[in-house]
Order: C-alpha cells, then structure tokens, then sequence
C-alpha cells in the first residue's frame, strides 16, 4: 500500500511536471511561430487551456498531498495539539463528502462536455472537464491516508518540494 | 440563503478550513437552500471549470517557473551582489540592498511570496550579523517583497483583470508609479532608521568592482527589460513574456551561471505546478461562489449600502478601500479578491470610476494585507525564513505599512497615478 502510494506521488508529480512544461512549449510556439517560421498547430491556445485546466485539479491534488493549503490559521495558535488533530479530522471529514460531490456532478459535466468539439483541436470539451473528476478522485484518496495518518496521532507536515 | 452562505463561509474559514473548499461548500450550502429559481449542484463544477479555462491565466504557472528558476539558478544571489557594490556604502546598507534587490526581481516573478523567500534567506541572517535590530531585517524584507505584485508582471493584477474582463498589459503598468512610489519611500524609511540607530555601512565599492557586479549581474538585470519590454513594445504578449522568462531563466542558470543542475529541474518544474495549482484552485472555487453572490445579488445590496453614505466616487472608493483594509486583516489577498471584486465591480461601473484605477487600488490595497497584522503573510514567511520573532517583525514593519497606505491613498486621490502609464498603452 505504501509502495503504491508512493508511486502514485511521483507519477503524479511528473505529470504535473510535464504539464508545465507543454504550457512552456505551447506558449513559446506561438511566439515561433509568429516571428521565425510557421508551426502547423491550429489553436496553440486551445491546448493551452486544456494543459491549464489539468495543472488547476492535478496541482492541487499535489498540493492536498503535501500538506499545503491556503487557510486562516488564527485558531491554531489558540488551541492545543490534541485540539488540532481533532479539528483537522474533522476538516477532512467534511471535505470527503464534498470531494465526493465533485466526482459526481463533475462526471455529468464530462459527459455533457464530450459531445461538444473545441475547435482546431481533435479534442472534446470533455477532456478539459474530466480534469476535475480526476483530480478530485486523487484528493479523495489523498484526504482519506491524511485522514488515517490523524486518527494515528501523525499530525501532516507541509512538504516543501514534491517528491520527483 | 445569503444570510447561510456567508455565515457557513466564515465559519469554516475561521476553523481553518481550506478558503477554495470553504467557497464550494459554502456554495454547495447555497445551491441546495436555494428555493427560489432552484438549481441542480451541476453548476458548481461547471463554473469551476470555466473559471480557470481562461488562456491569460496560463501566464501564472509561467510566471511563478520564471522566479523559481531565478532563486535556484543564481540570478537572485548576483542581483544582491549588484545591489551590494551600488548602495554598499550607504549607512544600514543591507535595508537597501533588500529593496533595490526585489525592485529589481518584482520585474520579473510576480509574488510576493517568491520573493520574500528568495531575498530573506540570504540577507535576513547578513543583517542579523551585521548587528541590525532582528525585527527590523524581517521587516525590511517583508516590506521589499511586497514590490513584487505592485511591480509588472503581477499575478494579482492577471487574477484582477480575468475577473474584471480587463486589460491584463494596461493593468501592468498601472502598477509601474506606485511600485516606483513605494520602493522610493521605503529606501527613505531605511536611510531615517539607519541613521538614528547607527547601523554600520560596508566599504563602499570603487567604479571598477561597481562595473564587475553589474557585467556579473547583467544577464539577470536583462530579464525585467525582457519582459516588460516585450510587452510594452508589442513584440510579445503578456503570456508569451511569461514563457520567454522562464526559457530566458533557465538558460542563464544552466549555460552561463552554472549554479543549476538539470537533474533538478522536475522537482522545479513540479513545485511550479504545484504553486500554481494553489492560486488557480481557488480561481476555481471562486467561481461557484461568485455566481451564487450574483444570483442573489449581494452587489445591489452592497451598491445600495455605500451609495447611501455617498454617491462621490472618490468618497465611495475610499469606502471601499477601507472596507478591503478590513478584509485584509482577516483574509489573504488573492481570496478576498476573487470573493469581493466581482461584488464591487458594479459599484466602481456604476460611479464611473476608471476600471484601470480601480483594479490598481483593489491590487495595491490587498496587497498591502501581506504586510498588517494579524495574518500579514509575508511577516509570517520572514519570521519563518529569518528565524525572527513574529513580534518584533510586525513592530518594524509599522513605518513601511504607514507609507504604503500613503501610497495607496494618493492612488486612490490622484488618478493619474494609476491611468497615465496605461493611457500610452494603443
């Protein structure tokens, strides 16, 4: 399980890597393409959106996993570890039925996107929403092992980089 | 429903749940209180997405490579060298050096954040040594990085303009005079603290070592007139800029700096995903939340509210300013902003005030909540980079904050401040 989990991490990681990296090359291409010389992409920009909408829902999965948020955490000052560890378990409890929720309008919005074409691409607009089903199947799993780890007495610890 | 919305949203904030989940469940409470025109929960994933599927966003991750790449690549490290050997000799030197330096980078990397990390690593534990007051060296920094979303490129500013449907170049460049403004000041506000402590100056540094620093530094003294000449002059957009200085980056620290091994750059490349996954998220979050605000039309609440006090605009967006002040006292900027400009874009229409001025001045007023208490997050950062106490910290901080708010009311006093730069912009 462990093993697993670790795997998925970095697989998750490089792909979040690699996606920054298409956005790099997809921007840089417009530019190419508009002073040096012709590059026969249709909608650069299209792609671009796509690569964007996948790095929003996968990126913060990443960041579910490192323990990174944005958060008011005036009330962590206040209150005692063992408070905490509570109020956090209580915080993932609530997130999973929302993460849940997520899944399923989300697959509805999928497959309502996958019979609209976007344009000079091949693609669907289910492709850009199934970015949001995914991601919020990975937070699912993610919420549920920080969750698991709090019921054990490990209080997560932010990462500083992902693991790669 | 609205009275649910937002009491459920302040409170899960308040427990510290995370702000993007905060404005979904809130939204989700919302949606399945809604009686009147009842609506299915589809439309919160739906505006989500199409919150971020925006192509002026792709310049965020873009962005935040450009300055990652910077901090790991050396750039940063000789544009303090640079500023070094340029105001060395000035007394309490290091105050200065901290905010030429991030004068400097705020041309390129956009967060505040970014740029407090990158400068405070180095110069914090210098000025410490030097015998600076600790206090003083976190918040001399604190105070530098806030350049970084005033100064073009910023990403508030493209968060601002993708809400508001606004120009995100005009916007840049609205940020251009108060930057200078600010960055004036606080050089101003180090030379009056040095002197009356007495703080020691360095060797001040003959013409030829001024010339060495600046050819060592050149290629990162390049990237801002890269970017932000690019943009102004039309050879490049504002997202080409983007990839260019992250392409420009990471050529400079692997093929001239030498300080950057390719063998780091996935965890880079990753960090940047997942750093801009944390600003778009809640871009995302915010969209289910706004579109229920307008459902309920809080913003004609709202317009009634402070068009009762007074239908001057300069008077209505003082309001508003100190209205966002309070804001700032408890959330961040980013989620104060995707909370409440959708809210007030109305009332500035509304009163005819500049949409330009009116992006810069929201802009400028949240980000100055990163510098007061109690949630000022680059204090926090500071005192975490620096090992300062948070106490001390925010007590230096007090003269920069004063002047920042000077600034922001003479944006808000003189529109020229803001709209002349952008008025060049054909």
């Amino acid at each position: 399980m462990h093993q697993a989990l670790q795997w998925l991490d970095r697989g998750l990681a490089w792909f979040v890597a690699a996606l920054v990296v298409g956005l790099v090359t997809i921007v840089t291409s417009q530019l190419v393409d508009r002073h040096f010389f012709d590059i026969p992409i249709q909608a650069p920009d299209q792609y671009a959106r796509i690569g964007l909408v996948w790095l929003t829902f996968l990126g913060f999965a990443l960041a579910i996993r490192g323990n990174v948020a944005v958060r008011v955490d005036i009330i962590d000052h206040m209150l005692p570890p063992a408070a905490r560890r509570w109020v956090g378990m209580a915080s993932d409890l609530i997130l999973l039925p929302v993460l849940c929720m997520l899944v399923v309008k989300g697959w509805t919005v999928f497959e309502v996107g996958s019979g609209q074409i976007i344009l000079g691409t091949p693609f669907t607009a289910g492709l850009p929403n199934a970015a949001l089903v995914a991601g919020a199947v990975l937070m699912i799993l993610y919420v549920g092992v920080r969750l698991v780890a709090r019921w054990r007495g490990h209080e997560p610890v932010p990462l500083e980089h992902p693991d790669c | 429903m609205l009275t649910l919305l937002f009491v459920a949203f302040l409170l899960l904030l308040i427990v510290g749940f995370d702000v993007g989940f905060s404005m979904i469940l809130a939204s989700l409470l919302g949606v399945l209180g809604k009686t009147e025109r009842a609506v299915d929960a589809t439309i919160i994933p739906l505006t989500m997405i199409s919150y971020v599927d925006s192509y002026a966003l792709v310049q965020i991750p873009l962005f935040i490579l450009a300055g990652e790449l910077m901090n790991r690549g050396g750039l940063t490290q000789r544009l303090i060298d640079w500023a070094s050997t340029l105001v060395g000799r000035l007394r309490g030197s290091l105050g200065h050096v901290s905010i030429l330096t991030n004068f400097v980078m705020a041309g390129v990397s956009g967060s505040a954040v970014a740029d407090a990390v990158a400068t405070g690593k180095p110069l914090i534990p210098a000025m410490k040594n030097a015998g600076y007051d600790h206090g003083y060296a976190g918040a001399v920094i604190a105070a530098g990085a806030l350049l970084g979303p005033i100064i073009p490129p910023s990403i508030p500013m493209v968060v601002y303009a993708q809400i508001a449907s606004q120009s995100v170049v005009k916007l840049f460049m609205a940020g251009v005079v108060p930057g200078v403004l600010l960055a004036a000041g606080f050089m101003v506000i180090c030379t009056l603290v040095a002197n009356k402590r007495k703080y020691p100056r360095a060797e001040a540094a003959s013409l030829r070592e001024q010339v060495q620093a600046t050819g060592r530094a050149g290629w990162a003294l390049m990237m801002p007139v890269i970017v932000i000449g690019g943009i102004r002059f039309g050879y490049m957009t504002d997202t080409e800029a983007a990839a260019v200085a992250a392409l420009y980056a990471l050529a400079v620290s692997l093929l001239i700096y030498r300080d950057f091994k390719p063998g780091a750059l996935p965890q880079v490349l990753a960090a940047t995903g997942r750093s801009s996954a944390l600003i778009l998220f809640l871009l995302a979050a915010a969209g289910p939340f706004s579109w229920l605000v307008a459902e309920s039309q809080i913003n004609h609440a709202i317009v009634g509210l402070i068009g009762g006090i007074s239908t001057n605009p300069l008077i209505v967006l003082l309001l508003i300013n100190v209205l966002l002040l309070i804001v700032g006292c408890v959330i961040e900027p980013l989620p104060a902003m995707v909370i409440f400009v959708p809210t007030l874009l109305p009332l500035g229409a509304q009163l005819g005030i500049d949409p330009i001025q009116f992006g810069a001045v929201i802009v400028l007023n949240l980000m100055i909540g990163l510098l007061h208490p109690p949630i000022g997050l680059l204090l926090f950062i500071v005192s975490s980079v620096g090992r300062v106490p948070i106490g001390p910290v925010m007590r230096e901080s007090l003269p920069f904050l004063g002047w920042a708010i000077v600034v922001l009311v003479l944006a808000i006093v003189f529109p020229p401040i803001t709209t002349w730069l952008p008025g060049q912009i054909r």
